[in-house]
């Protein structure tokens, strides 16, 4: 009975010892870049996809511009990266006929992911302080790489 | 792997368990005259609901990760005292945990207790060796520093210190444990934890990392192992009831 036991016991604690190791694959849900899409409203009232030709997209806290194309094309859907270094990100985009910004807040939560993986950034409650379009909807304020729709929708009428 | 292990070891101590079980009960039912005479045995008097001594320990596991880590370091002290066949157990133990790589390092330092019941269900060993199974009501409190050094290939380098200075995590268990008596008053053994239900309060600057007593802060429930040398002070003699004697 006793040597049972104590077999028992060894057994358990290796067992126990090689399971421990928790494995990591930094296979973080965060993103740090927000989502656009462009759009207009047709005579129902109905939205459409619209498509721009951007000249280039700046930010002033950034050391490069984020969007600078060889050749102009239009998009209709493109990400832009937040600071993670503020609470705060002002974007200029410009385009031919006329220069828009926009200004984003939101919070950012520092979370370790793992020593092998380092920091995950949350990027929560995105709000807008200022925007030159003509209308614009916050369709998600949290930046996650599982969300199908775009953060933001931005109308051009 | 994890659930591979899991599952293997799921396994080994159900059968163990099962295995105690059936040993009792083939003792107990060899013969219709034993069966009578268990059903003829009085109750258990209340004498026996006396403590009959503590038991204390520590773990070996924490003590081995101390000696053979270079990240994680905890002391936990263990005690239980006996009821008959129900077991008032406790333990206390500080932890700290840190990590120092390139881009950011993490530190807590903390300290935790558990309290709970186990049961007892090996009747008559008169070793006092046991299997337990319980429950325990957990909570740690313990303070975390985080500081990065992050260089954004857009937005440049930067630096932040973030403290969550009075952070609190509770949590249930429910265990089992064997302990076996190596020599005299002497036991050693395991103890398995399903731990349940975490929450965390007063991590404001920063998402916890690890919390002294249960580990990584990310999982709500998981699983842990002890493995635990104990020294049990007896200070009164019981007088098994063995069945059919």
């Amino acid at each position: 009975m006793r040597q049972k036991l104590k077999f028992l016991t060894i057994g358990i604690i290796l067992a126990g010892v090689f399971s421990c190791q928790v494995d990591s694959n930094c296979g973080s849900i965060n993103v740090d870049y927000i989502t656009f899409h462009l759009k207009s409203l047709n005579a129902n009232g109905q939205e459409q996809n619209k498509t721009v030709k951007y000249d280039s997209i700046v930010s002033p806290q950034a050391n490069m511009a984020l969007y600078k194309p060889d050749s102009v094309i239009a998009i209709g859907a493109f990400s832009l990266p937040l600071s993670p270094a503020e609470n705060v990100t002002d974007f200029y985009l410009y385009s031919a006929n006329r220069v828009d910004s926009l200004r984003f807040t939101y919070e950012k939560i520092n979370r370790v992911d793992s020593p092998e993986c380092g920091i995950d950034m949350e990027f929560v409650g995105l709000d807008t302080v200022f925007h030159s379009y003509d209308s614009m909807i916050i369709v998600n304020d949290t930046l996650r790489r599982t969300v199908n729709a775009p953060n933001i929708k931005l109308f051009i009428l | 792997m994890r659930l591979i292990l899991s599952c293997l070891f799921c396994s080994m101590f159900l059968s163990s368990a099962f295995a105690q079980l059936e040993g009792e009960q083939q003792s107990a039912d060899t013969t219709t005259e034993n069966r009578v005479k268990e059903a003829s045995l009085p109750k258990v008097p209340k004498s026996f609901y006396i403590p009959t001594g503590l038991r204390l320990g520590t773990d070996l596991v924490a003590l081995g990760v101390n000696a053979f880590g270079d990240r994680r370091n905890r002391y936990e002290l263990q005690g239980d005292i006996d009821f008959h066949r129900f077991y008032l157990a406790g333990s206390y133990g500080i932890a700290s945990y840190k990590i120092d790589e390139s881009d950011f390092n993490y530190s807590n330092d903390g300290s935790y207790f558990r309290i709970g019941a186990d049961v007892n269900f090996l009747k008559f060993d008169p070793d006092f060796n046991t299997l337990t199974f319980g429950l325990r009501y957990a909570r740690a409190s313990f303070t975390e520093n985080l500081n990065t050094n992050i260089v954004d290939p857009i937005y440049g380098s930067y630096s932040e210190s973030f403290t969550n200075s009075a952070v609190s995590a509770r949590w249930f268990e429910l265990t089992t444990g064997l302990r076996v008596m190596l020599f005299d008053n002497l036991y050693t053994g395991y103890t398995i934890r399903i731990q349940l239900n975490r929450k965390i309060t007063g991590a404001n600057e920063f998402r916890s990392y690890d919390i002294p007593g249960f580990g990584l802060s990310e999982f709500k429930n998981r699983w842990t192992f002890n493995y635990y040398l104990v020294y049990r002070i007896a200070w009164r003699e019981k007088k098994l009831v063995i069945p059919g004697k």
